[in-house]
């Protein structure tokens, strides 16, 4: 019986196979007809358990890998030339008509990104032992690529592919632009349960992602497969706060998987605001979760972000999460009204905790609290506020309150403002975590033009940009933290055509022109040019552990 | 060996995709001649006879492609308010509706309309309007027509949202507001005013040493007092004083801040 779980999991996501045709030639209907080198390429049609053979009818001929269900997917080989190949699939000796594919240009070898290990199942032995499935994903990783356990490659298939959008940037703008997300599935074999092991990702052309350490699960009770800190025991079948034998919290009924990481957060709206958010705040930053890119076995990508804001809490002018409460000056304590408006007993292992209140006596948008020390995070947090009623009008929108709110929850995840620092205005950091995204649209132009960003990837539109600090106009708003693409900064050697991306000018010196080059700028104000800046990427690093490690505070 | 067992499987899996029309036992005999590993094939073969594969068919399959674009979801601006409200409860506070193609100002203001806890008026060509929820003042008694000055400025720096709004008539204080802050102690003068404000101390419940006409004072947040000059009578008002370490990484904003409020009671 040893063998059953893992094919019963295996089949959640092949089970809709069993009722594809499959048999006789397989056919192309729609496949992307031309990108660079690495490409990862999707058709569509009846390609089931189709193979693809590349260089059709060329001494390079050969059967490339594809993806876990057939021909889904597959990656334009490393090295292939510029021009025209031919790709087609076979299956049982059968062929589809042979198609073209351009290869437009070449890719400059960059090592793939592992960002995630989860797991697709478990299976728990005698001898505490456990065999996995593991699922190892990251970015630019190719289709075919392999998992190294502990240095050695395992079976590997690649179970999914996400590709992703630059928005019109030139790549060659970018340190590491993202072409795609491949999730890859291996199976561990019978090891010893907690015992750690360390993973990489080995694309075609052989190049490595750096490694990456993963404890092994100690038992079925325990086993936490996405990784979200939330036992997939509990996602199935409830959380019982208590442990008297009821569920109190049918977490899948809140749309929790345990293949999909799921976060909870609470907001209490204080009353008599002037401003309160609108529902299109809480989905805004829901679609920003839900866009992450995140590749989940079986389930949708993303994240899952529930939130309760149906709650309320009495007015106050100032809230902040130190000093005791003093009404003659209109001041709560956070804990104060944390203690008297959220259930921590039932929900605080498993909700994050924010009020939306007026302000604070800094008029600072928000705070939060994860543990620090040295000058550092030291842990994560599970409080925040919002705090920007008194803001001046241009403030007052959806896109600042959701950027504020992401924001402040980004820091219980230990997320910085500056992303391996706190300095808070880097350029080259592509993320709401930065004071040069929270709240841009509501800044002055001057403050715009002062606080240079990549402004495709701040809008999410290809072409954007801000002429002379200008807000470009959107038809919507969209969030995101940083994948960690952007181009390193050095303090003494910037670029003044060449900006934070894409080409898009930016006056680093506060001159008269933006055509400098080897400007040097102290970015951070720290009395220097001698730092580099890199972007980080928010999404790789996201810490769920808040909820469990804060207790009551 | 059994690492790869389950790849094996996994592919082996599919075939039956390929044979609907056959015969079910066949296929899984066909899977299991595939599986070369002994173990996993006795395994496989196991799981067959316990009827266990029969199931998975019927288990449900999730419906997302192999491979999609990823997501970029858009959701309609809105905007809360275009007119300043100061909720109902609160102490104190000011804010502007303005105009300007900017978010500072410092030239002349026309009072257009006085009415109370607003002064609705032209700053240059621009409309701008200032609310307000002071202590002991609801309207201040300034003529329509009246010409004062207006130093204005609004900015979000260090990740606080900065505002002074300063109405004077030829250099005497009609109305001040001040919400700054620093990466230090804060302190700043306004010669015209001749005012200078500067934070006493690092606690968070400090003080704030203000000079007023040669006049030194001190007050504490939440703190108000009456003050003559000329023939004017001004209540201070320090809504609060804040202060932490500047050192903590999870301080959003200023470290330091202070909102003081001026203006004319009689």
């Amino acid at each position: 019986m040893k063998i059953i779980r893992p094919l019963i999991i295996s089949s959640l996501a092949l089970g809709s196979l069993f009722y594809l045709s499959g048999c006789g030639a397989p056919d192309i209907t729609t496949f992307t007809m031309s990108g660079p080198e690495r490409s990862l390429v999707q058709l569509t049609g009846d390609i089931a358990l189709a193979s693809v053979v590349w260089d059709v009818g060329t001494p390079d001929e050969r059967t490339i890998p594809s993806g876990f269900v057939g021909a889904s997917f597959f990656s334009v080989p490393p090295g292939a030339t510029v021009g025209n190949h031919s790709f087609r699939l076979e299956r049982s000796g059968s062929s589809s008509a042979t198609m073209t594919f351009n290869v437009t240009a070449p890719v400059p070898i960059t090592p793939p990104r592992l960002d995630y290990i989860t797991l697709a199942n478990s299976e728990f032995k005698p001898g505490n032992l456990v065999n996995c499935l593991v699922v190892v994903q990251g970015a630019n990783v190719d289709a075919g690529a392999e998992i190294l356990m502990d240095g050695v490659a395992m079976g590997t298939m690649s179970l999914k592919a996400l590709r992703n959008d630059l928005f019109g940037i030139n790549p060659a703008t970018l340190d590491f632009p993202i072409y795609h997300f491949v999730a890859l599935l291996g199976s561990t074999g019978d090891l010893p349960i907690t015992s750690v092991h360390t993973f990489q990702i080995r694309n075609l052309d052989g190049q490595l992602s750096s490694v990456v350490n993963y404890t092994l699960p100690t038992s079925q009770a325990t086993v936490d497969s996405d990784g979200d800190n939330l036992p997939d025991v509990w996602e199935r079948g409830g959380y019982d706060s208590n442990n008297d034998g009821t569920v109190d919290i049918n977490l899948n009924a809140l749309g929790a998987h345990p293949f999909r990481r799921d976060l909870f957060l609470e907001v209490d709206i204080m009353n008599s605001l002037a401003n309160p958010p609108a529902n299109a705040v809480f989905t805004t930053m829901q679609s920003a979760f839900a866009n992450a890119p995140i590749l989940n076995p079986f389930t949708p990508n993303g994240i899952n972000l529930v939130i309760d804001h149906s709650g309320t809490v009495p007015y106050w002018d100032d809230i902040d999460m130190v000093a005791a409460s003093d009404p003659s000056i209109g001041y709560i304590n956070f804990y104060d009204l944390k203690a008297t408006n959220f259930n921590d007993a039932l929900r605080g292992r498993i909700y994050q905790y924010a009020i939306w209140g007026n302000m604070r006596r800094n008029n600072s948008s928000g705070v939060s609290d994860p543990s620090e020390g040295g000058g550092d995070f030291t842990g994560p947090g599970d409080d925040l506020i919002v705090s920007f009623d008194d803001f001046s009008a241009p403030y007052q929108t959806v896109r600042s309150g959701a950027e504020t709110l992401m924001h402040e929850f980004g820091h219980n995840m230990m997320q910085r403002h500056g992303g391996f620092v706190h300095f808070s205005n880097l350029p080259c950091y592509n993320s709401v975590m930065s004071y040069s995204w929270q709240m841009r649209t509501a800044l002055s132009d001057a403050n715009r033009r002062s606080r240079a960003v990549c402004a495709p990837l701040y809008y999410n539109q290809t072409g954007a940009v801000e002429a002379n600090g200008a807000v470009f106009a959107t038809t919507g708003i969209i969030i995101s933290y940083s994948d960690g693409m952007s181009r390193a900064l050095t303090e003494n050697n910037l670029d003044e055509p060449a900006g934070v991306c894409n080409g898009i000018a930016n006056n680093w010196n506060g001159d008269a022109d933006a055509t400098d080059a080897a400007v040097a700028r102290d970015l951070n104000g720290d009395g220097d040019t001698a730092d580099t800046w890199r972007d980080y990427c928010n999404w790789c690093n996201l810490d769920f552990r808040g909820p469990q490690l804060n207790g009551a505070n | 060996m059994i690492k790869s067992i389950y790849i094996i499987i996994l592919s082996a899996i599919l075939l039956p995709a390929c044979s609907e029309k056959q015969d079910t036992k066949t296929d899984k005999e066909t899977i299991a001649t595939m599986i070369k590993d002994e173990e996993g094939r006795e395994n496989f073969s196991k799981a067959v006879s316990d009827s266990q594969i029969e199931t998975l068919n019927a288990l449900a399959a999730s419906t997302e492609p192999p491979v999609s674009v990823r997501e970029r979801t858009e959701v309609k601006e809105e905007q809360s308010t275009q007119v300043p409200v100061l909720p109902e409860k609160m102490i104190a506070g000011v804010e502007v509706r303005s105009a300007l193609p900017d978010t500072y100002y410092n030239g002349a203001y026309i009072v257009e309309e006085v009415a109370a806890q607003s002064i609705r008026g032209k700053a240059g060509e621009a409309d701008f309007t200032i609310y307000y929820k002071l202590p002991d003042v609801a309207a201040f008694n300034l003529d329509k027509g009246k010409q004062l000055s207006l130093d204005y400025n609004e900015a979000t720096k260090d990740g606080s949202a900065h505002r002074r709004v300063v109405l004077s008539d030829k250099g005497d204080l009609v109305m001040l507001a001040l919400e700054e802050g620093s990466l230090k102690p804060y302190e700043t003068i306004i010669k015209d005013l001749r005012l200078s404000v500067s934070q006493g101390d690092e606690k968070q419940s400090g003080t704030v040493r203000i000079t007023f006409n040669n006049e030194r004072f001190s007050l504490k947040q939440g703190e108000k007092v009456l003050k003559q000059s000329g023939r004017h009578t001004y209540q201070f008002y320090l809504r609060s004083s804040y202060a932490t370490n500047p050192d903590n990484v999870t301080t959003e904003g200023n470290p330091y801040f202070v909102k003081l409020y001026a203006y004319v009671v009689k």
